[in-house]
């Protein structure tokens, strides 16, 4: 029975999304409040920004200290930034629920003894947690289109700017489901797969940060090794993400999914 | 009558590429019959869920192959699987939601569940279909497994210790259903280590140890394999040991003061005839566990000699009277 799965999982985890999509609305609203509100504030705002170090901003995720100098490049830095890392969290929590919590806590026998094959469980299951990550989103994009509206004298974009920069967070957070999936149906218990996945998104995370720190070549080339660094957060409100960069995401998050699934296909349920 | 569930030099290797492999069952080579019950017996580790997981396709094995309804358990499992019905030994559901939600949500995964059949079932079980499955015991737990297992009335149950936490009133309850189960000419393939509850309603036993078939027998020829603990305890000490141990039936005979323990197989009269020439104050009966039971039949070794009563008898030699 198609789709019996998916929609189960999306109506015993609607709590869960809800809350996670009113927290980053409360971030989205809560960045533009914090815009300063006159063009006083605005230069003693500029004048911290000069203060700082290039390395304090660059372990901050900055790489050009004119891209936060406006009102589109505070929110994207302030909300775009924290908000994939954030959403990291939920990605690893959601593809950790694919396979590897109900395989520990032995639900995965009742499942699997259903007429339903392997495959279906795992692509019902992180479809929907995909579906999860895209209302979150949605809550995130009409928590900008609000915010927005609250300080209309401070920052005035187009509708389309804070859709089409939330779209660009999406192949990021299918990504981060997909590999935590794989990640899941390699390493079977829960815990280790949560260690292994927390690190491959701090690590990635990290990398960004620390390989725009040094001006050497390699470090530069090693940077696109995180999935990071597709998405400038200074720059997603004016100039969006590459579509290359959200193309190569999604291609990997499928063949992510391609793995986890011919993993658990192949391999014995845990007890 | 045709085979419903065949398995052929079944084995199952864990840890083959490590230092130390280990089999859990080893060229099992078993035949479950259409319509009859079968008890699949073995002490803890001998490979019982192993076995059932092979057949449900949780977990491959390293050799040899099962089938179910002349199918092999891999390559048709989801065709399999709508035919059957299956109880966990452990089993694990999702703690949060209710037992209600829990049987609707495995009844659509089934295509349909009679809900008249269900409401059934959990009034013979005594169960309230209400609650989160956090809240339930370990038998009310057990309740609900055997509704989920039977609520879409199978062909095939596959159930792996049905009765754990069960207490002797719902025992007798899910006996009745397995009969009834039987009586439309349907197959329970059933694990369990307790002897005496599979004697009840299994058509044959198959006994497993180490991960290896020791015999497949029926119901009857086992039988004689059954014995229980007895304590008498009498208002006076014991003088009548000698007649109790000579007794037929009466085995390690131990006298302790006012009591006297024993095992004892058999019917009970000729024993209550002798036991009551002296004032009884209490009468203790307890079953043997398998492994007990085990040992009196096959011995140490494992290898059966084909005689139950041959470790018996030698036991009978051995009686030694403790006064």
């Amino acid at each position: 029975m198609k789709g019996i799965i998916f929609v189960e999982t999306l109506r015993r985890s609607w709590k869960q999304m809800l809350y996670w999509g009113l927290g980053i609305g409360t971030l989205g609203i809560y960045m533009f409040s914090a815009l300063p509100s006159s063009p006083e504030g605005y230069e003693e705002y500029i004048k911290v920004i000069e203060d700082m170090k290039p390395g304090a901003l660059k372990l901050m995720g900055v790489s050009d200290i004119a891209s936060i100098m406006t009102p589109e490049g505070f929110i994207g830095f302030a909300f775009f930034g924290y908000t994939l890392l954030i959403l990291g969290v939920f990605a690893v929590i959601a593809g950790l629920n694919v396979s590897a919590v109900d395989e520990d806590n032995g639900s995965m026998d009742v499942l699997l003894s259903l007429p339903v094959p392997r495959w279906q469980v795992i692509i019902e299951k992180t479809l929907a947690y995909c579906v999860m990550g895209l209302v979150i989103l949605a809550m995130a994009f009409i928590s900008l289109v609000l915010g927005a509206q609250t300080a209309p004298e401070r920052i005035s974009l187009p509708i389309e700017k804070y859709l089409f920069a939330v779209m660009g967070l999406i192949p990021g957070v299918v990504l981060m489901i997909c590999a935590t999936a794989l990640i899941a149906t390699i390493m079977r218990r829960r815990s280790t797969a949560a260690v292994v996945a927390g690190t491959f998104v701090i690590g990635s995370y990290l990398l960004n940060i620390l390989a725009g720190l040094t001006n050497a070549e390699i470090a530069g080339q090693l940077r696109y090794f995180s999935f990071f660094s597709y998405m400038e957060a200074p720059t997603i409100l004016t100039t969006g993400v590459s579509f290359v960069s959200a193309m190569a995401l999604i291609f990997i998050s499928i063949a992510c999914i391609v793995g986890a699934i011919r993993m658990f296909e192949n391999r014995d349920i845990a007890v | 009558m045709n085979a419903i569930i065949q398995t052929q030099a079944l084995t199952k290797t864990y840890g083959e590429k490590s230092k130390k492999p280990f089999t859990a069952l080893s060229n099992l080579d078993l035949t479950v019959q259409e319509g009859e019950i079968m008890g699949f017996l073995g002490p803890n580790g001998a490979g019982k869920t192993t076995t059932i997981r092979v057949l449900l396709d949780f977990i491959r094995p390293t050799s040899g192959h099962a089938t179910i309804f002349g199918k092999d358990v891999r390559e048709h499992s989801v065709e399999i699987h709508k035919r059957i019905g299956y109880l966990p030994g452990e089993l694990n559901l999702w703690k949060n939601e209710t037992a209600l939600n829990t049987i609707r949500y495995i009844g659509k995964m089934r295509g349909g569940v009679d809900m008249n059949y269900v409401n059934e079932l959990a009034e013979q079980l005594q169960f309230d279909v209400t609650k989160r499955i956090r809240n339930y015991s370990t038998g009310n737990k057990r309740k609900i497994g055997i509704i989920l297992a039977l609520m879409n009335r199978p062909d095939v149950l596959i159930l792996d210790e049905p009765t754990a936490g069960l207490d002797p009133l719902m025992q007798q309850v899910f006996n009745k259903l397995m009969l009834e189960f039987k009586a439309e000419g349907k197959t329970v393939f059933l694990s369990s280590h307790v002897l005496g509850e599979v004697q009840e309603i299994c058509d044959r036993v198959a006994i497993l140890r180490h991960g290896k078939l020791e015999t497949v027998e029926t119901v009857q020829n086992l039988t004689h394999v059954d014995f229980r603990w007895i304590t008498l305890t009498y208002r006076e000490p014991v003088r009548i040991a000698n007649e109790l141990s000579a007794v037929k039936g009466v085995y390690d005979l131990s006298v302790n003061g006012n009591s006297v323990k024993f095992r004892m197989s058999g019917d009970f009269q000729p024993l209550l005839d002798v036991a009551t020439r002296q004032y009884v104050v209490n009468m203790n009966i307890q079953e043997a566990t398998l492994e007990e039971a085990f040992l009196a039949f096959y011995g140490d070794n494992g290898k059966s000699n084909g005689k139950a009563t041959a470790n018996i008898k030698k036991t009978e030699r051995e009686l030694e009277v403790v006064s």
